[in-house]
């Protein structure tokens, strides 16, 4: 009894120390909002576009992670494959939703060839894979500049000349896509947040409810016990709703805040697809050959699972999403610099993703979805953070950048120290 | 005969074949376009010296089994930050180059022992985590910059506090060791005196690793279990390592920064280490090996190329940035290539 | 009675030169239990991986002879064609992914799937698995090995003893399985466990299961075996039904040498005054896979000491805790002297030198020429071959140089020069570098390590001959660990056998076959421990 009452702390001890990271996060989110002096419908603004921009190349980095591959810093070349097909698809001069449709499927095919040739070449150097994938990026970024700086219209025809440098060589450095690309998908559905807490809240409460009917039917059917973590869930999620169901519809001080951001729905509904692939894929045989191999790779090939073709399947999952996030994310921001739009993707997903609480060997969309939010919180007001402490908005931007690649070293050394611990014994 | 040419060769190693062809290629091109041939050598000449110590500093590191120092760019800001202390100071002249260079190897003797003491934790994992340490290091070093209290009219931004973005330094320590000791042959200016100092080092370095310190801590990177029957203390000799590896980067940036005419400071060192690792992996080093040989063949090797490739490419194809292009396929692809090549301890 | 499961026929297997089997023979009965004995490096691990098609096998170069399976000639070269056929192996190390439940353990790449639109569009891979039906199937495959596990459970929080059972009922869930191999694995288990599983076992073969068995303990064999095959150094020694045969015999089969000419020595035996050159009290060393759990030795002045025992059982930790390579515990004199917290510092001071069993790991600086590596232990203890420059030392290259070429004449190391690295050379001439390195110390007690393996005839012969003349010339002491028990019987005063962390005995190099292999089976320490056992019980 004694024992189990002290391995039962043992394990809260454990959950919490999982959480010390996402905890330490909200404080300095909820810190730096009140500093920055920010006002609620900007910052609520600020985070539900790059939630929408950002939550779904974040996600993209999972099923490597589970696989065993670490952090795939090489979703820099997806997104550079996303970029190309944005590049080309404008240039056909295909606007509105359409462009969004083709500029994906033109991603794809070649997402998937660079997906595997990452994958070939990570094969060859099991062990350092992160390193890699990182310094992959890197290369990839010359010969994606090599083609669209000079290989455009020297050697590849190219029929909107407006999008090329004056001479007649390369793609310009910065596009515009005001009146093609813009908004391709997030003007499909967009709403203010006041309407969209509404019909969210509305949806969770039912999606609760059906939930809470299929556990009582199944105790009728085969007995299975119901969880008492199932109802405190689902009445916490419940009166959450309510509650700000209740706010955004009778209180006008909120209504007028909530009113005024605009809440890009069909990014979300996109994001919320993958993130249900990503619980599905983990279901399949498929899913269960990732986490085998990302597991032991030796246990897995006595099994006969074949290791080098399952780390490539999840290496082209990733650069695909990566890719398909890059176009989600840059058809909102309605403009691109061609050479550079795709440097930072991997420092900020993989920053969110390990301030969301996952490592090295371990993700979730959980981790994805709520790092995501409480990254980009810090990272919005930081600026503003450094006027208000230090008159100077500069060591706010510093700042965040500091945050960025300062996370992603201590989850590397915290899994490194842990790696080592593991030998030891 | 035969044999002996083929595996000399294969000794050389096929890629760097490719890349000695391709500078020589260069250089065939520039002569032959006729596209300022002398002083396109002068500038391969005083680029090889620019980088030399950065480069150099990788050899410390790798032969003390932690690696290719991507986090040189540790030592780098300590160099830098040596360099702007001696000039806010008021040193002029050789003494604001020496004092700089006592200055930033203080600091990096001890931000190199920190992080010695911090790899001998996460072994295994160095290069990924040096890079970040890295990259980490330099954005702090940002908010330094802004922070740093000082008074020199050319350290200082116009507006506001903190250090400019580039601090001229033609008041200082800048081209003096370019200047130094030059002859001129045949239109080509060779710096004499610069390559003297970096032979010296060389020199210097190469001592070390004959003594007694130095073989043991080659024993120690090589083999960490073969040392550890001999009771040779790994942890301590790849501290070692480290330290003199960040202390080499500390005065390779001011080496680099005499030559250059200014101090950039802020982001600019971000991504250098990459460049020394990769002059160094084109000498023919690996993660594993490295020798002055391999830094002073990479050196020019890289170097070269850089400076070649810049006349070349604007003739070929004018505001192409097709040499940074060049620049960063070569580099990263060197990198890619070594990474392939090590063999996974089981 | 003819009709067998598996034939394996005329299996020859080279790994470069080196012939590990030769004309191997083996033949399976369906319903069999039959057990495999060989010492350590006998060809059993080989064979085991042929039929297995273990890609060790194909990637260096495949092996000749045939094998037929339930009659048929068969091509076993992937893991998959052998777990196809229904060979399923136990293994020694667990093959099990820690962070999985015992369920998903056991039915690994074999996951029950759901019919669903996925699976019709995606085929297996994007088939959801239907976790309650392996739940299901997983229970029913402990319930056969007869255990009370919660499917659920992830294996890291299980103890080391039923791992065990669940690999079993990982093979035996295979529903097609014919042959299972057993590789040891009672070595984990306690005296109880180990009964479960000999009880399994049998249960197993009566259901119609062949078994192989491979394992050291000759008892264990006794009790449940039906035919036995003994190997020695990749040749078949015998097989026959257990009935047939003896305890004292199977040892005799497995140790029964080619007894090469024993060394000619002018004098032997050592001093028998004291002080002892080397003496260990209650010993203990913490090496991971070969722990000594208690020894006492006293090894004589000029003798030359042999180590023998099976591997695992704690022989080799024993000169790796005296050179303080790994942390021991109990007492160590060196010349009557007690040296307390040892370092290798310390023992090398003291005139000790040690030939590693890892030669390429801890015994060798591979991409260092062969100079360097025989000056490098000098160099570092005690100060050999520097130039001293008051502040600074510069290695002495001339001395180094002079000394290495000494050595590679005396040693007969064959090489392009001193400046070859020794990676390029050959096992027999990197063991040689070895030495030679542990001489420029000078010793007075030299600890060899498997000095022998994996090198060719000719230079076994000459190390061993150098070692006699090292110990007859110069009267140095030398303790030999070895898994070849000829070669210590060739050259040795006495012999130790190491048997689970403890001195089973110590027998001069005349005492007879059956005698060497009793004590190196445990024959002795076991058959005490179960009558205690009884005793108390």
């Amino acid at each position: 009894m004694h024992k189990t009452m002290k391995s039962r702390l043992k394990t809260m001890g454990v959950g919490l120390k999982q959480y010390n990271v996402v905890i330490f996060f909200i404080i300095l989110a909820v810190a730096a909002y009140f500093v920055s002096g920010v006002a609620p419908t900007v910052f609520l603004q600020e985070i539900a576009s790059r939630f929408c921009r950002n939550a779904f190349l974040v996600l993209a980095l999972i099923i490597p992670v589970i696989a065993g591959l670490g952090l795939n810093f090489s979703i820099v070349i997806g997104a550079m494959a996303g970029q190309m097909a944005i590049i080309h698809t404008v240039s056909w001069g295909i606007t509105g939703f359409p462009s969004f449709l083709v500029s994906i499927l033109l991603s794809t095919p070649l997402a998937v060839l660079f997906g595997f040739l990452v994958g070939k070449v990570l094969n060859k150097t099991k062990g350092n894979e992160m390193i890699t994938s990182m310094i992959l990026g890197y290369l990839a970024n010359g010969v994606y500049q090599f083609v669209y700086l000079y290989l455009i219209g020297t050697v590849i025809p190219f029929p909107d000349a407006a999008m090329m440098n004056d001479n007649g060589v390369g793609i310009k450095s910065s596009l515009g896509f005001a009146d093609n690309f813009k908004y391709s998908l997030t003007n499909v559905w967009n709403t203010n947040l006041a309407n969209f807490i509404l019909i969210a809240g509305v949806v969770v409460i039912l999606l609760v409810v059906v939930r809470l009917v299929l556990a009582v039917v199944r105790k009728k059917q085969k007995g299975t016990p119901i969880k008492p973590s199932l109802l405190l869930g689902s009445g916490i999620l419940t009166v959450l709703c309510v509650i700000l169901i209740c706010l955004s519809l009778f209180n006008e001080k909120a209504q007028f805040t909530l009113r005024f951001v605009t809440f890009p729905v069909s990014a979300l509904v996109c994001v919320l697809l993958l993130c249900l692939f990503n619980g599905w894929i983990f279901k399949t045989k498929l899913g269960h050959d990732f986490r085998a191999v990302g597991m032991n790779q030796q246990v897995a090939t006595v099994a006969g699972i074949n290791v080098d073709r399952t780390r490539i399947i999840a290496l082209i999952f990733s650069t695909v999403f990566a890719a398909w996030g890059q176009i989600i994310r840059l058809q909102d921001i309605g403009t691109m610099n061609t050479y550079s739009a795709h440097e930072q993707i991997a420092l900020l997903a993989v920053a969110a993703l390990l301030v969301g609480g996952a490592s090295v060997v371990k993700a979730g969309n959980k981790n994805a979805i709520i790092g995501v939010i409480l990254f980009h919180a810090i990272f919005a007001v930081s600026p503003q953070v450094g006027t208000a402490l230090f008159a100077d908005s500069q060591i706010g931007e510093y700042f965040r950048v500091f945050l960025a690649y300062g996370i992603i070293f201590v989850a590397l050394a915290m899994n490194a120290v842990q790696q080592n611990k593991m030998k030891k014994r | 005969m035969k044999d002996k040419i083929v595996g000399s060769l294969k000794r050389f190693g096929s890629a760097r074949l490719i890349i000695s062809l391709f500078f020589v290629a260069l250089l065939v091109v520039t002569f032959v376009l006729d596209l300022s041939f002398t002083t396109t050598v002068s500038d391969v000449m005083i680029r090889w010296c620019m980088n030399f110590v950065l480069v150099l500093a990788m050899v410390p590191s790798v032969l003390s089994g932690c690696g290719l120092n991507f986090a040189s760019t540790l030592g780098i800001s300590c160099g830098l930050l040596g360099g702007v202390l001696s000039i806010e100071f008021g040193f002029t002249g050789v003494i604001s180059l020496i004092m700089a260079c006592i200055l930033g190897c203080a600091f990096a003797l001890v931000i190199g022992m920190i992080y010695g003491k911090l790899l001998n934790y996460i072994k295994g994992s160095e290069m990924m985590i040096a890079t970040y340490v890295g990259f980490a290091f330099v954005s702090l070093m940002c908010i330094v910059w802004i922070f740093l209290p000082i008074t020199n009219d050319t350290l200082r931004l116009a507006m506001g506090g903190g250090v400019r973005l580039n601090v001229e330094l033609s008041a200082t320590f800048g081209h003096l060791l370019n200047d130094f000791l030059t002859v001129t042959v045949g239109g080509i200016t060779i710096p004499v005196g610069f390559m003297l100092v970096c032979a010296a080092f060389c020199v210097v370095l190469k001592l070390f690793l004959n003594s007694r310190t130095g073989k043991m801590m080659q024993v120690a990177g090589e083999n960490p279990k073969f040392a550890q029957a001999l009771d040779i203390s790994v942890n301590r000799y790849r501290i070692l390592g480290t330290v003199l590896s960040t202390v080499l980067s500390a005065i390779g940036i001011l080496f680099y920064a005499q030559s250059y005419g200014f101090l950039q400071l802020y982001t600019a060192p971000l991504k250098m280490s990459f460049l020394a690792v990769a002059a160094v992996l084109i000498g023919g080093a690996t993660t594993r090996r490295a020798s002055i040989g391999n830094v002073i063949l990479g050196s020019l090797l890289f170097n070269g190329i850089l400076a070649t490739s810049t006349p070349v490419a604007n003739a070929l194809a004018p505001d192409s940035n097709l040499a940074e292009i060049v620049r960063i396929i070569v580099s990263n692809g060197i990198i890619v290539y070594a990474l392939t090549k090590i063999k996974r301890e089981v | 009675m003819d009709t067998y499961l598996l034939e394996m026929k005329h299996i020859t297997k080279k790994y470069g030169e080196n012939t590990v089997l030769k004309d191997m023979e083996l033949h399976v009965k369906p319903h069999e239990i039959h057990a495999l004995l060989g010492e350590n490096g006998a060809g059993k691990s080989t064979l085991m991986n042929i039929l297995f098609g273990m890609p060790v096998i194909y990637d260096s170069g495949g092996f000749e002879g045939e094998i037929l399976w339930e009659g048929k000639p068969v091509q076993l070269d992937t893991p998959m064609k052998a777990m196809e056929a229904g060979i399923g192996m136990v293994h020694q190390e667990f093959m099990m992914i820690p962070g999985f439940t015992i369920a998903e353990n056991i039915k690994l790449n074999r996951e029950p799937l759901k019919k669903s639109l996925s699976g019709k569009l995606g085929g297996k891979y994007l088939s959801v698995i239907d976790f309650d039906q392996m739940g299901r199937d997983a229970r029913e495959a402990l319930g056969q090995v007869g255990m009370d596990l919660d499917e659920n459970t992830l294996m890291d929080s299980l103890p080391v003893g039923h791992m065990q059972f669940v690999e079993i009922s990982r093979e035996i869930d295979k529903k097609n399985v014919k042959l299972l191999v057993f590789d040891e694995p009672t070595a984990v288990l306690t005296e109880s466990e180990a009964q479960v599983l000999l009880d399994i076992m049998k249960k197993l073969a009566a259901s119609g299961i062949a078994i192989i068995f491979i394992t050291h303990r000759l008892d264990e064999v006794m009790k449940v075996a039906d035919q036995v095959t003994v190997f020695r150094d990749g040749e078949l020694v015998g097989s026959m039904p257990i009935g047939e045969t003896s305890t004292e015999q199977i040892a005799e089969m497995m140790i029964g040498r080619k007894m090469g000419e024993p060394f000619a020595k002018e004098k032997s035996g050592g001093d028998d005054q004291a002080p002892f050159a080397l003496e260990l009290r209650n010993f203990r060393v913490d090496m991971p896979g070969e722990r000594t759990k208690n020894v006492n030795i006293q090894v004589k002045k000029g003798e030359i000491f042999g180590l023998a025992g099976l591997a695992g059982q704690g022989k080799i930790s024993i000169a790796n805790g005296i050179m303080g390579i790994y942390p021991s515990e109990g007492e160590l004199y060196i010349n009557g002297t007690q040296i307390e917290h040892i370092t290798p510092q310390k023992i090398l001071e003291k005139g000790c030198a040690f030939v590693s069993e890892d030669r390429k790991g801890t015994g060798l600086l591979l991409d260092n020429s062969i100079e360097e590596n025989i000056s490098v232990a000098a160099m570092k203890v005690q100060k050999k071959y520097l130039k001293n420059f008051g502040l600074f030392t510069q290695a002495d290259k001339g001395r180094i140089r002079k000394h290495a070429l000494e050595m590679i004449k005396t040693l007969d190391i064959r090489c392009t020069g001193p400046s070859q690295y020794t990676r390029r050379l050959s096992g027999g001439n990197q063991q040689k570098v070895c030495v030679a390195r542990a001489l420029s110390l000078e010793p007075d007690i030299l600890l060899v390590s498997e000095p022998t393996r994996g090198i060719d005839i000719g230079a076994k012969r000459l190390l061993m001959e150098y070692l006699v003349k090292l110990n007859q010339e110069k009267g140095m002491t030398i303790i030999i660990t070895s898994s070849e028990l000829a070669e210590l019987r060739s050259v040795c005063d006495r012999i130790a056998i190491i048997f689970d962390g403890k001195v089973e005995g110590i027998l001069a190099p005349d005492a007879s076959d059956k005698e060497y292999g009793l004590q190196m089976m445990g024959y002795y320490s076991r058959e005490k421990g179960r009558s205690v056992e009884e005793h108390e019980g």
